[in-house]
């Protein structure tokens, strides 16, 4: 009640000054920020992450008002917390940091003596408060293609994944970041009417953490998870999800930057602008589970490569290859399988100036690049989940949602 | 003593922060660092995480010599329609503090 009443009578009192005065600060909130210092053997490494005060302002501020000291006051409470260091810079004259030892739960009343007092607002993003997030990184992947041999036969793959609930770790520490934990789900597969193609659907539910790690100048990422893992599959005149594995997985990818060099190289010749894709391994390990019989199935080790060369608008080449080892596996099942699939695929965006037809099909914004694509694909061998036997050539579109 | 928080450095170290992102599409001619070269296409397999290793990155470059710039922890919201220049007047000029 105390609180309240401090914090009103600062309203009312700042109100009474913002009437003389022409500049108010229109929003201020907390924001972590990352600070340089020097060891002792003069290595700048990072501070820990420390809790300050941003001001938003509808008009710019002169250097001398904002930092001047004496213009600012913030009180908890009764108290006066110390502003250490005020932070302003020509490029965004409109905004002030403020920098002092800031609580992320406290509440804080500001006054600016050229201005109203506010009261300091939390964030909801990552840079205020909150190291939770839900329902980041949503992303949808289609393609229906047609087969070449099977002028009839459509097929669709998807490919889907969101970070349902997401748990903030830690900031950058030296070279080293844990960024995030996150509970996830991922779903994958083709669909089609044709066996042969019918490769199945695979979901999990589960944890991951994506360790960062910089060396030579660049940045290294993993990914570590732990899920449970549905695989389905319809055999002729069953249902379409018919649960054929269902079992705990771990998995880890790797990204190996060094290997886009002839791309950034090529890129920086031609002026083509799309982020060449680094090499990625996946592994994944599957414990023994059971299908919906609750017939026993075996455990299996899971590789795949990815690796994409994109020498132009006109020409993004994708080769994958996976491998899959099984243990204990039945009598009439396989040990291992093997798969290689290429693609060629065009960016239609970058085609919209040219052809008008595209604007009417795609929508006319100039800018949104790399969300629809044309493709040809080969595809050769068995593949997880349901290592059908595939050799199939097929022409499709692709959308990236 | 850090860098002076000019437009030509701030862009020098976006570049640097954009090549140390792993994927490599920004290159600095000396002091004149040609926009044209740099990305605009992020492959949806990335999409996701660009964001966190973008800021990992700028927080890695503009913390250290010859920057030495304080950063604050807020990641860009990137889509494929983000542009060179808009992270660069937009979220990087947010993001870096002398």
């Amino acid at each position: 009640m105390k609180k309240w009443l401090l914090f009103f009578n600062f309203m009312f009192i700042g109100l009474s000054v913002s009437t003389l005065r022409a500049q108010n600060p229109e929003a201020a909130r907390l924001v972590r920020m990352v600070e340089p210092v020097e060891n002792e053997a003069g290595i700048v490494i990072f501070r820990k992450i420390s809790y300050n005060i941003e001001c938003h302002f509808s008009e710019t501020l002169s250097r001398d008002s904002a930092e001047l000291a004496e213009n600012w006051k913030i009180t908890f409470g009764d108290k006066i917390v110390p502003v250490t260091q005020i932070l302003w810079k020509r490029t965004l004259a409109n905004r002030v940091i403020l920098m002092g030892e800031f609580n992320i739960h406290d509440a804080y009343v500001l006054q600016y003596m050229q201005g109203k007092p506010i009261q300091v607002q939390k964030d909801s993003s990552m840079s205020g408060i909150s190291p939770w997030a839900f329902g980041r990184g949503k992303a949808l992947d289609m393609a229906v293609r047609r087969l070449a041999d099977k002028k009839a036969l459509l097929a669709l793959d998807y490919k889907f994944n969101v970070n349902i609930l997401e748990r903030y770790l830690t900031s950058l520490q030296g070279n080293f970041w844990f960024r995030d934990l996150s509970f996830n789900m991922l779903s994958e597969g083709t669909l089609a009417a044709d066996e042969s193609v019918r490769n199945g659907t695979r979901t999990a539910l589960g944890l991951a953490t994506a360790p960062y790690y910089f060396v030579g100048g660049l940045i290294y990422r993993a990914e570590i998870s732990a899920a449970y893992q549905f695989e389905t599959f319809a055999d002729v005149g069953n249902r379409l999800f018919n649960i054929i594995n269902k079992a705990l997985t771990i998995g880890l990818d790797l990204e190996l930057p060094y290997t886009n060099y002839p791309m950034y190289k090529l890129h920086s010749k031609t002026g083509y602008v799309r982020l060449a894709m680094p090499l990625t391994v996946k592994l994944g390990y599957l414990f023994e589970g059971e299908n919906k019989e609750g017939i026993g199935t075996p455990s299996r080790l899971d590789i795949e490569a990815r690796y994409e060369l994109a020498f132009s608008p006109f020409l993004i080449l994708k080769g994958t290859w996976a491998y899959s080892r099984f243990w204990n596996a039945p009598a009439d099942f396989i040990n291992d399988a093997t798969f290689y699939s290429l693609t060629i695929a065009q960016d239609l965006d970058i085609l919209k100036d040219k052809i008008e037809l595209l604007n009417l099909l795609l929508g006319g914004q100039k800018e949104a690049l790399g969300k629809h694509f044309i493709f040809y694909r080969i595809s050769v061998g068995r593949r997880a989940p349901a290592f059908q036997d595939i050799r199939e050539q097929s022409f499709g579109f692709g959308l990236y949602l | 003593m850090g860098l002076l928080l000019s437009e030509s450095n701030m862009k020098k170290a976006f570049c640097e922060s954009l090549a140390t992102a792993g994927i490599g599409a920004a290159e600095s001619h000396g002091d004149d660092v040609l926009a044209e070269l740099i990305i605009k296409v992020v492959p949806s397999e990335m999409l996701n995480d660009f964001p966190s290793r973008l800021l990992a990155s700028a927080t890695k470059v503009c913390s250290n010599d010859p920057y030495n710039w304080r950063v604050l922890q807020r990641e860009p919201e990137f889509d494929e329609e983000t542009i060179f220049q808009m992270l660069l007047d937009g979220w990087f000029n947010e993001i870096v503090w002398p």
